[in-house]
């Protein structure tokens, strides 16, 4: 193709590509950067911004009452994108596996929940799990307990609905790749004599390893900045580092505490993410290598 | 004879469908069988009813005199070669090739040394590390068969292995495949819609339609007597004409009366009435096209035709001819052409009357009137 062919089709792209990128560029990049640079800010006495830069925020970082929240947020939400990744597998494996016309009234069912605000959802998980809440009542009944156990405010509450709000996000992905998964090969391992679970563990999950890639990311990106969730139903036990910024900003009215801590967070995230791409690059550039030592 | 792997009366239904409508059959130890029919007929089905991925509603599985019927495809000594081959795509040659062994608990040397066997076997010695997305069709069927292989099953079934090739590694393949057979000594049961390939490699054919056997036998009888007009038409090229028999012979065969051609006898021995409406089948190679000539005598088998088209083949030729209502396909050797023939021509027609086969028509009832020949005069189906 010659150079001069080029330049339209060039510039259309970069035309079509304005419109997201500009979108990124004012709804992500420019609030991240306002983010990073308040962290360098003293705050004033009525919770606005003062002149003058300082690095007194980033050394508030290491003060050790950040740290077990910092291994706790990590903790919460890696146990979540654990457990969805564990149940969403065979459910998006069932659902794939389905009669095509059951398969969109699944998804419907995992869909339905997000038609509620998220907010209604988490106080309804708190009225049924209070002390006087449906579930106690229940428990009550079974005479398991001599005293029922207290379901809210600690860690179980917020990892259970963690867990719940999550779910579609590690479903959704997960699903999508096990729909275009080609299932005679589980056929294939059956007939190679792989009882149904390890035909399931070493020839589904390897297959749908993008999705499953997609969904893990997802849902623990999306978990580590919680703040919502933990403020509602957990303890103190159980406040993950998105409580300690929303009480740094509306409490103490410290903007640039706060946001050196989301920065901070962010930085974790952004890590994590580069590290995961590149470890998915170095393996699609060995296929690749091995598919040009094949064409030549 | 007790087969080895046995159908008793399978019957297999999708919803509506009968894809397996009561089968039996007994292949033997060490054969080579296939499963031959059109798209559909259901030869994936009995299949995989054989490998255990689908329960029949009916009706007994039997390998060696055991009932697998039931049993999970896991625990058959059975390997299938997949349609599209199956393979892993996230594992290497070596490892597609090693799967079954490592499943079964083997050791890791004895896995490298039969993962090495194989890949001698099917010369993929140098492609072991490759994913398969990197090989060659050719080269998957055989990463598909050596990972069955390997397992060393009691039975291979290959479903259509060679389909997605080309003319020219397709032959190749099945001159491999023959090769493995007789290097592995285990019974094919080789899945086909493609007649050569089944006539090359089989011991013994059934041929299928709708979900039932329509005949069972060595490629040469299915070619030579095919007991019903659809094996005839499925099987090679045929030209059917419809007639009455007029006169029989108990010794030397029967005589048919066929409107627009003439008398047509046939060697074949009948048990049917003077009157029966009956179909005879005549291959292409049977037809001689001879230059018109008074001395010739127009009776019995021959007639005056028309050509009306001529196809080279390569070393032979089609000619299509046509007689009053009816038109034959012929084909013949160039040489065996007479003379300055062409398009419009005048040709003497002769059927070989040892290879005109006669088989009754519809229910077989005496015709009333001209009732047989309600239908086309003449179908070839190519
Ligand atoms: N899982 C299924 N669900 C519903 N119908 C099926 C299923 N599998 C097969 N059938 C039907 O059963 C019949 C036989 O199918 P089968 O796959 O055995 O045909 P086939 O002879 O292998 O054809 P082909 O040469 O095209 O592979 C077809 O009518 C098909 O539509
Ligand atoms: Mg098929």
């Amino acid at each position: 193709m010659s150079a001069a062919k080029n330049i339209p089709s060039r510039r259309a792209e970069w035309l079509l590509t304005l419109p997201s990128l500009g979108w990124l560029a004012v709804f992500f990049v420019a609030p991240a950067l306002i983010v990073f640079l308040l962290a360098f800010k003293t705050a004033d006495a009525t919770g606005g911004v003062s002149a003058g830069w300082t690095l007194d925020n980033l050394r508030a970082l290491a003060d050790p009452q950040y740290r077990p929240i910092l291994w706790r947020t990590f903790w919460i939400s890696g146990t979540t994108t654990l457990i969805c990744l564990v149940i969403a597998l065979p459910v998006s494996f069932a659902m794939a596996r389905a009669a095509p016309r059951w398969r969109n009234f699944l998804l419907l069912l995992i869909i339905i929940p997000f038609w509620t605000n998220f907010l209604i959802r988490v106080f309804a998980w708190k009225t049924l799990l209070q002390s006087d809440g449906l579930v106690s009542q229940l428990l009550d009944a079974t005479r398991l307990f001599d005293e029922s156990p207290t379901l809210l405010y600690n860690s179980g509450a917020v990892l259970l609905i963690m867990v719940y709000t999550q779910l579609p996000f590690a479903i959704l992905p997960l699903y999508a790749a096990a729909e275009r998964f080609d299932f005679t090969l589980m056929d294939a391992a059956r007939d190679l004599g792989a009882s149904g679970f390890r035909a399931f563990r070493s020839v589904f999950i390897p297959g749908i390893s993008r999705g499953l890639g997609a969904a893990a990311l997802i849902v623990f990106v999306a978990t580590i900045g919680m703040y919502v969730v933990p403020d509602i139903v957990g303890g103190t036990d159980s406040e993950m580092i998105g409580n300690k910024i929303a009480q740094r900003a509306q409490g103490d009215r410290n903007l640039p505490l706060a946001s050196a801590l989301a920065a901070a967070l962010l930085f974790c995230v952004l890590l994590l993410l580069i590290l995961c791409s590149s470890a998915f690059r170095r393996s699609e550039k060995l296929d690749n290598a091995l598919k040009g030592e094949l064409q030549a | 004879m007790p087969g080895f792997l046995s159908f008793e009366n399978v019957t297999k239904s999708f919803g509506a469908v009968r894809a397996v409508d009561d089968v039996s059959l007994d292949i033997a130890r060490g054969e080579v069988f296939s499963l031959l029919g059109p798209s559909g007929c259901g030869k994936t089905t009995l299949l995989r009813l054989a490998a255990g991925f689908e329960m029949p509603d009916s009706g007994r599985i039997l390998l060696d005199g055991h009932d697998i019927t039931h049993l999970p495809p896991e625990t058959r000594p059975v390997n299938t070669v997949f349609q599209n081959y199956a393979l892993f795509p996230h594992l290497s040659v070596a490892d597609n090739i090693a799967f079954g062994l490592r499943v079964a608990g083997r050791n890791k040397k004895d896995i490298a040394r039969e993962v090495d066997a194989m890949l001698d076997l099917v010369r993929l010695r140098s492609e072991a590390q490759r994913k398969p997305a990197q090989l060659s069709g050719g080269q998957k069927q055989r990463v598909a068969i050596a990972r069955a292989l390997v397992n060393k099953p009691q039975v291979l079934l290959l479903d259509e292995p060679l389909a997605a090739l080309d003319l020219k590694l397709r032959q190749h393949m099945l001159a491999e495949l023959r090769a493995i057979h007789e290097a592995a000594g285990i019974t094919f049961i080789y899945v086909t819609h493609d007649q050569t390939e089944a006539m090359g490699l089989s011991d013994r054919i059934a041929v299928m339609n709708a979900g039932h056997i329509e005949q069972l036998g060595p490629p040469a009888e299915i070619y030579d007597r095919p007991r019903s007009h659809f094996v005839a038409g499925f099987i090679g090229d045929a030209n059917f004409l419809q007639g009455t028999i007029s006169a029989i012979s108990s010794r030397s065969g029967c005589e048919i009366d066929v409107p627009d051609f003439g008398k047509v006898f046939s060697a074949e021995q009948m048990n049917l009435p003077v009157g029966t409406c009956v179909e005879a089948i005549i291959r292409p190679e049977a037809i001689q096209l001879l230059q018109p000539s008074p001395d010739v005598s127009t009776s019995t088998n021959t007639c005056d035709a028309v050509i009306d088209d001529i196809i080279p083949l390569g070393t032979l030729t089609r000619c299509i001819v046509r007689m009053n209502g009816i038109s034959l396909t012929a084909e013949l050797p160039r040489k065996m052409l007479p003379a300055g023939v062409a398009k419009g021509s005048r040709v003497l027609v002769r059927l070989d009357s040892a290879s005109v086969l006669i088989m009754p028509r519809n229910d077989g009832t005496p015709a009333a009137g001209n009732h047989c020949l309600d239908d086309d005069k003449s179908v070839v189906i190519p």
